[in-house]
């Protein structure tokens, strides 16, 4: 059983990297291979490709990629560059796309295109012989299900914490150049929005409300994340309220974050929220409700109203 | 066909069942109970757990003085003179026993009395009820006298030539068998909110109303006694709870914004009702409105007078799960509940006006709830309205009983070795009924049937 | 313009499960009395199209509900916003792990009863047993484009526009040919509240199903299906205590060992 783990350069450092450790962790015996993406050759990527302990890098070059594309399209050009890489349709193949929405949705496309089966989001991955099992959540995550791919191959996006870099290189770089003619995108219009802080994405800090927070205290929250030099997160009760958008949204039916500290003010702490907190990162908990769950999974917590904390916490760090 | 013999068969296990088992098992008697769904505890379980008793020594604690006599008064009032006094003379007399009788058996009750409309102290004694039917069920199997089949419908009395009831015909796992029951069959089966067409021919006015009831209430007994010619009393009085938002399956508990100044108004935009009425009454007039819904109006300084530990009083609560409509405007509100946006005005406008006045708003409304509160304007902004309907949570009525629980036919006589309690009874509430007294009358009269069946003689072969 | 709102429901957070369990012959059986309603997904595809509706009486709604646990309730609560047509589609919500398959199928059913409809809306999960795969695959079988994570849909004139963020940007698309529109959560089109006669009357309604085809498309084997493990994360919660001020110092004081720049 093969592994090959494919990376669109332009969906960045953290996507590489967490693709990497999904390959990283499934490579058994075998090892794994890597298939970069993108319009224009990254010596780093490669370099990092490499010491991942990948056994070969494929560096695959349409020059018609670009920032932003539709998934489509870049499935488009993985499929032509799988054709090169991949011996026959029918040999067992587990392919890996960087955990995430834009991996998920790239998983199903590419099944679609090679009649191949799509995983999509796995909670755990594992290889029996010539068979893949795939462990995936239900139910909002009170069930699991496992899947099982005999043959061909299988699309699937596995969160595995962060890669190690430390291995001997032994890995060749092949260059792929590709010229399958990619459908347009879409022709968008696009505005600033009003955003004063930055995305969650790649965020050190993040300080998050829930459904406890009104619209006066997501401001506060927003004052305290420019003062911490973080940013600011919602949990989806949230976001419904529309006290913080969507793109702000963390938990499993939105960003998946690994901040270093992650305030929760006023967040009870249920299961959808947590999945979109990182196991490595700390949880600071705030909440009135002793008994909230929160306070299960949190490195410190304070029992206080975020009417009275948030304000203090504003105060002792007024310059 | 496979025939079970026993003293005594009871149809229905929830808590007019097992007071009926525990009773009579204790007097020496074979129990069968018979549950027609995969659980016991009907509608008893899903209760709110109010059970009124007077004279109680919780009360005292309370200092509150409280008797027979008066409880028997405070009944006879609330049913509006049309209940039958002999029963509720026998639940007033047998009441404060049967408080004893659950402690004893392992029922716990709260610390807590409450006090409801119509009663003149407050007697409100409260339980967890599905932990009370469990209590008396554990009770009743360890005395060894008691078997309990669950899934197992009684489908029709059986009948001796002479007319008396010696048991019935019963579907368990596929099959159809016979028990027999020397001394009396009880019918125990609850009402039939489960039943829409019964409902409808009876009270077709609550066509639109939410009904809350254990799943298997869907008049077996009733329809059982009826076969047999057994006189039935109440029907028309069949009544819901005010403040049930029909489309929240979450909350069963009313929602009683009226009783902290809010107003109802049905979906022309007009009030309809004294809305410091009771919850039943009030459900009656919701009834008779279109659709069977109004809207419970009121403005922020209502919504943040609640109490979200209190269950009719939580509306932050229910405004946070998104039940309440909410708008700045009264003009939006009218718009987004698609009421007459004038009418609905004016409305609101000539309650306020009346209440800064201190005059009485039409209806004839005094105070906020009963005789209590005084009545607010509803004039600082957000409002919100909360869609209300009726919700029936049981039939208080049903089969005529003599004070031996003894069902009676449409010519005044007894059937004989048939006995009937708890929800399937009619005439003990009348027109109206006392909170607590619905539950209440499960314990009590439950606990008289096994009493009664225990010192009937053995008569069938 | 025609829309079809494709709505699977989900089973209700507050509740505990309803037993679920895989029959020895793999199927998926539910049991009990499962509350399902709809996923927040699922309300803000259909608030999009009512939305459109109401900003253009020309615009048609048809709406699919996945079977699945009270189905019959579920529709009632959907037929109260009144879409011009309501059916339930005759696929399992709990089938949608088979996402090749499950988008097949309903592709076909789309392609049949709904050839003419330009805007195929469905929320960006599409049920308890999707987690995303869906809608892409679904795009795919109708032999369409899919604009995802959509937030906002207005007319301008008669032109429709789509609008979704990306990072600090607002993306807006304007609608020029038959498209998949999945939809994700947004203040903006949080589902309104029906109006009580329309609840009432719905409950009068009878509903129909629409088969779907069956499908063989090669798929996984669906081996186990269990409760979830209750996942410890070691939290040996550090408590603070104090008044608000004495709180406020601490956390500081943790977040510079820490290493936070403040």
């Amino acid at each position: 059983m093969k592994r090959l783990v494919i990376i669109p350069q332009v969906w960045g450092a953290t996507a590489l990297d967490t693709a990497l450790s999904a390959g990283q962790h499934l490579a058994g015996d075998g090892g794994f291979s890597v298939l970069l993406i993108g319009s224009q050759a990254c010596a780093l990527d490669q370099d990092l490709a490499c010491r991942a302990g990948a056994e070969t890098v494929y560096q695959a070059l349409h020059p018609g990629l670009q920032e932003g594309d539709d998934p489509y399209a870049v499935a488009c050009a993985v499929s032509e560059a799988l054709a090169a890489i991949l011996p026959s349709p029918r040999e067992p193949y587990l392919v890996l796309l960087p955990p995430g929405t834009a991996g998920e949705e790239l998983a199903a496309l590419l099944a679609d295109l090679l009649d191949g089966q799509p995983l999509g989001r796995c909670l755990s991955l594992s290889v029996e012989g010539e068979a893949v099992i795939a462990e995936r959540a239900a139910w909002g995550g009170r069930m699991r299900i496992k899947l099982q791919v005999e043959s061909g191959l299988a699309f699937a996006c596995l969160r595995a914490g962060r890669a190690v870099y430390n291995l001997p290189v032994t890995a060749s770089i092949c260059t792929l150049n590709l010229h399958t003619s990619l459908p347009l995108g879409w022709v968008l219009q696009t505005h600033e929005s009003s955003e004063r802080l930055p995305p969650l994405e790649g965020a050190s800090l993040v300080v998050s409300g829930g459904r406890g927070v009104n619209e006066a205290g997501f401001a506060l929250l927003e004052e305290l994340a420019l003062r911490l030099n973080g940013t600011l997160g919602g949990s989806l009760p949230a976001v419904d309220a529309g006290r913080v958008p969507v793109l702000r949204q963390v938990g499993v039916s939105g960003k998946f974050v690994s901040p270093q500290v992650y305030l929760a003010v006023g967040i009870s702490g249920t299961l959808q929220h947590l999945a979109g907190v990182s196991l490595d990162s700390q949880i600071v908990a705030i909440n009135q409700d002793p008994e909230a769950d929160i306070f299960k999974v949190a490195a410190v917590g304070i029992v206080a109203e975020w009417q009275s904390l948030v304000p203090a916490l504003l105060e002792a760090l007024a310059p | 066909m496979t025939r079970h013999d026993c003293d005594f068969l009871v149809v229905g296990g929830g808590l007019a069942g097992f007071a009926a088992a525990l009773t009579a098992a204790q007097a020496g008697l074979q129990v069968v109970v018979l549950e027609k769904t995969a659980h016991t505890g009907g509608s008893s379980a899903m209760s709110g757990g109010c059970l009124a008793f007077a004279g109680t020594d919780l009360q005292r604690k309370h200092g509150i003085e409280d008797s027979s006599p008066l409880l028997f008064s405070d009944m006879v009032d609330v049913g509006k003179g049309e209940c039958d006094e002999s029963l509720v003379r026998l639940y007033a007399d047998n009441q404060l026993h049967t408080y004893e009788w659950l402690k004893r058996n392992g029922v716990v009750f709260s610390d807590a009395i409450e006090a409801a409309s119509g009663q003149s102290v407050p007697r409100v004694h409260n339980v967890d009820p599905a932990d009370m039917v469990r209590q008396l069920q554990n009770a009743a199997l360890a005395t060894g006298n008691v078997t309990l089949w669950l899934q197992s419908r009684a489908r029709r009395l059986l009948r001796e030539a002479d007319g008396r009831v010696v048991g019935a015909t019963v579907e368990r796992e596929g099959e159809t068998l016979v028990v027999h029951a020397r001394r009396a069959v009880l019918l125990a089966s609850g009402g039939f909110v489960q039943d829409r067409a019964l409902i409808h021919r009876f009270a077709p006015h609550y066509d639109n109303a939410v009904f809350i009831g254990g799943e298997g209430n869907e008049g077996d007994g009733l329809r059982m006694a009826w076969a047999l010619g057994a006189d039935v009393r109440d029907l028309p009085y069949i009544k819901g709870t005010f403040g049930k938002h029909p489309i929240d399956e979450h909350n069963h508990h009313a929602c009683l914004a009226v009783y902290k100044g809010a107003i109802a108004v049905n979906q022309e935009g007009k009030r309809f009702v004294d809305e410091s009425q009771s919850y039943k009454l009030l459900g009656d007039a919701v009834m008779q409105q279109s659709d069977g819904v109004g809207y419970q109006i009121l403005d922020h300084g209502i919504m943040h007078s609640g109490d979200n530990q209190i269950r009719i009083l939580d509306f932050t609560r229910r405004l946070e799960e998104g039940l309440f409509v909410q708008a700045h405007t009264l003009e939006e509100l009218a718009r987004l509940i698609d009421v007459p946006q004038e009418v609905f005005l004016a409305q609101v406008s000539a309650y306020n006006e009346a209440v800064r006045n201190g005059l009485e708003p039409e209806f004839g409304r005094k105070h906020l709830v009963h005789h209590h509160g005084q009545l607010r304007t509803i004039e600082h902004g957000p409002f919100y309205a909360y869609p209300s309907t009726a919700a029936v949570f049981g039939t208080y009525c049903g089969v005529v009983v003599d004070a031996g629980l003894r069902a009676i036919d449409v010519f005044g006589e007894p059937i004989e070795g048939l006995l009937a309690a708890g929800e399937m009874i009619g005439g003990f509430h009348g027109a109206a009924y006392m909170t607590g007294s619905a539950l209440g009358k499960a314990a009590v009269f439950g606990r008289l049937a096994g009493a009664s069946a225990a010192a009937m003689e053995g008569g069938s072969k | 313009m025609k829309i079809l709102v494709l709505l699977a429901g989900v089973a209700d957070m507050r509740f505990a499960l309803h037993p679920i369990r895989l029959t020895p012959d793999a199927q998926i059986l539910e049991e009990g009395t499962a509350r399902r309603l709809l996923s927040p997904f699922d309300e803000a595809a259909l608030e999009v199209a009512l939305k459109l509706r109401d900003g253009n009486p020309d615009t048609r709604i048809d709406v699919l509900l996945l079977e699945g646990p009270n189905t019959e309730n579920l529709l009632r609560s959907v037929a109260a916003f009144c879409p011009d047509s309501l059916q339930a589609l005759g696929i399992q919500a709990a089938r949608l792990w088979h996402s090749r398959e499950s988008a097949r199928q309903i592709g076909a059913v789309i392609d049949q009863h709904f050839p003419e409809h330009e805007l195929v809306v469905v929320g960006r999960e599409l049920g308890d047993l999707d987690e995303g795969s869906l809608p892409p695959l679904l795009a795919r079988s109708l032999r369409r484009r899919q604009f995802a994570m959509a937030q906002v849909a207005q007319w301008q004139g008669d032109r429709l526009l789509l609008m979704r963020e990306r990072g600090t940007r607002e993306e807006w698309l304007t609608v020029d040919q038959p498209l998949l529109v999945s939809v994700t959560n947004d203040k903006r089109n949080r589902l309104r509240h029906p109006l009580m006669k329309n609840v009432m009357a719905a409950k009068r309604r009878v509903f129909t199903c629409l088969p779907v085809p069956v499908a063989v498309t090669s798929g996984p084997a669906l081996r186990a299906l269990e409760a979830a493990p209750v996942t410890t994360r070691g939290g040996q919660c550090q408590m603070l205590g104090g008044d608000s001020a004495h709180q406020a110092q601490a956390l500081i004081g943790w977040l510079k060992d820490q290493g936070v720049h403040l």
